[in-house]
């Protein structure tokens, strides 16, 4: 399989869009913005639905777009969920389900239907007409519905945006099985930071129609050139497996790839992957290891760089055996403690902040 | 007091024939409507709507010269055919189509225009082209305007009186339908003869406005 790369320009009357990106032969790439910010339209642009897109887009090798052509959507292999369903209401799920495999079938590969239907546990809606299904319940329809025509690529739009907390808690767990189990990429186009950090491996940043930032998700994240950086609610991304419960007090101890034990809330299941979301303002430093502390999480680590410092606070990535995260802490401290690059310090995370996903 | 079958057979037949006519032409006119953006759109809505607003009369004029021997689609009708238009049942089915457009055009826009441009580009992301998408999502989503669409027009041109006096006249067989009918009925005191012909069109546009409510309410409930 060949690589995927596009560069996409649109004049709009409130911004241009001018991105220039590629796209992973495998796993999530997060399109993050503000409304506004012409993530969607770059989704439009990948899919053929704007007309006016110029640019070059190239994926698995095959050219979508150049200065010559331009395929239409129908001719570009992309499964596309909206924001809302937008499920055929005068079709049964059933046939809603066939009406993109039957205008593909000369696709190769074939989709294991059974397997697809269980994933998304909408095997006993077939028969039913959307007006019968729950928001939930037609999020997922959709989501059968485009991958069922066997997409070369999966492209989301912000999905779960017009889904209620509870629904939407209810459906991220199907996007956990997707992206384990999908051999394809998938675009996901959100606002929402919990969204993107659980469920991409890389992000675009996007801002007035262009890309701020490109890269993995957890340099999204801890870099100082990323915009997310610099805001309010700041956070890194661990990666690790559950290796012991400790069912009697409700927490499990999570390793990451680089050795570091976190203890974390709640009883996961033994080998489970996670990913650990540490905010920066959740993160204190001590120079000596508190022995006395309620905080479950004391590591050693060194301050590796200073990314911001503002009237009374101070941002700073540490890094913990090559595993980094973000601390948040007031400018006293930071004078009070003498701290500075490569300055030997105590991580301290309450296990409670510990956001495992 | 046997009813008279002959003008409401060629009513039927009228009504009928115009209806599948409106259907045909207008199912392109509506979409086109529904989905231009061009500047002028206000200026050809209005016209499409004239015939509500104009007096039967002034319509039928109009029609009459148009459709008359002398006149630019009348003259070409005679020269292939060899007839006139005005005073035969093929001029009458060109007026009515043309008196009942409105009708049959302004509810299929409004459903075009609710099934929305979102619906036919989730149909091309699955593969559709635009001919696909249109016959198996627009047709299908807008199908309370084809019912409401058929049936207006359908009643409408049950009900033509003014445009089908100037331009058809009052041939037995050709032009006579059941709204003339009645009226020569009452010109010539026959009340009886105009009862029963009046209180069949009475009936019939009861059931056809009945139905189609009907069906549109049940169909609403399942969108």
């Amino acid at each position: 399989m060949s690589a995927s790369s596009c560069h996409i320009r649109l004049q709009r009357t409130a911004f241009n869009v001018d991105a220039e990106f590629t796209i992973p032969e495998k796993g999530v790439l997060g399109i993050f913005g503000h409304s506004g910010s012409g993530k969607t339209t770059l989704l439009r642009c990948l899919a053929g639905l704007e007309k006016e897109a110029k640019g070059r887009i190239e994926v698995n090798g095959i050219t979508w777009m150049d200065d010559k052509k331009n395929l239409s959507s129908q001719q570009r292999n992309i499964g596309y969920i909206f924001q809302e369903s937008r499920l055929f209401t005068h079709l049964t799920v059933a046939k809603n389900l066939e009406y993109g495999a039957r205008r593909n079938s000369n696709n190769t590969a074939s989709v294991d239907r059974e397997n697809l239907f269980e994933l998304l546990n909408i095997k006993h809606l077939l028969k039913r007409r959307p007006f019968q299904l729950s928001g939930g319940e037609k999020q997922r329809v959709a989501i059968g519905r485009a991958l069922l025509k066997n997409p070369q690529i999966l492209l989301l739009d912000e999905p779960l945006a017009s889904l209620d907390e509870k629904r939407k808690q209810e459906i991220l767990p199907f996007f956990d099985k997707l992206h384990e189990e999908l051999s394809i990429p998938m675009l996901y186009v959100s606002h929402n930071m919990e969204e993107v950090s659980r469920l991409c491996d890389y992000l675009l940043v996007m801002e007035q129609g262009s890309v701020k930032f490109k890269g993995s998700i957890h340099d999204a994240l801890i870099s100082p050139e990323s915009p997310l950086v610099a805001a309010e609610n700041a956070m890194a991304l661990l990666q690790g497996n559950v290796s012991k419960q400790e069912k009697d007090f409700h927490l499990s101890t999570v390793h990451t790839l680089n050795g570091n034990a976190f203890q974390v809330q709640g009883v996961l299941p033994i080998g489970r992957h996670v990913r650990l979301r540490v905010q920066a303002s959740d993160v204190s430093l001590s120079k000596t290891a508190a022995t006395d502390s309620s905080i479950l999480n004391i590591i050693e680590g060194v301050v590796s760089k200073i990314i911001e410092q503002q009237a009374a606070h101070v941002l700073l990535q540490l890094d913990i055996n090559t595993d980094i995260l973000l601390a948040r802490i007031t400018r006293k401290s930071y004078h009070l403690l003498g701290l500075g690059i490569n300055q030997k310090v105590f991580v301290q995370i309450k296990a409670v902040s510990i956001h495992s996903l | 007091m046997f009813p008279e079958l002959g003008p409401l057979i060629l009513t039927a037949k009228l009504a009928t024939l115009t209806t599948i006519i409106l259907l045909v032409i207008g199912t392109p006119v509506a979409w086109w409507l529904a989905t231009t953006k061009i500047k002028a759109k206000p200026v050809i809505e209005a016209f499409v709507a004239l015939p509500i607003v104009l007096p039967p009369t002034v319509l039928g004029f109009y029609l009459l010269i148009i459709l008359g021997p002398q006149g630019w689609l009348g003259s070409w009708w005679v020269e292939l055919t060899g007839q006139a238009l005005t005073f035969s049942f093929s001029g009458l089915v060109i007026a009515s189509v043309i008196y009942s457009f409105p009708f049959v055009v302004q509810p299929l826009q409004n459903a075009f225009e609710s099934v929305g441009q979102d619906m036919m580009e989730t149909a091309y992301t699955l593969g559709a082209k635009p001919f696909d998408a249109f016959f198996t999502v627009a047709m299908p989503l807008a199908k309370r305007g084809f019912l409401t669409g058929g049936v207006l027009g359908f009643a409408h041109t049950l009900g033509e009186f003014g445009v089908v006096l100037m331009v058809g006249g009052n041939i037995p067989g050709e032009t006579r339908v059941v709204s003339i009918a009645i009226y020569d009925h009452v010109e010539m005191l026959e009340y009886g003869q105009a009862h029963v012909m009046a209180g069949f069109l009475l009936g019939l546009a009861f059931i056809a406005m009945l139905s189609m409510y009907v069906v549109n309410h049940s169909l609403k409930v399942k969108a």
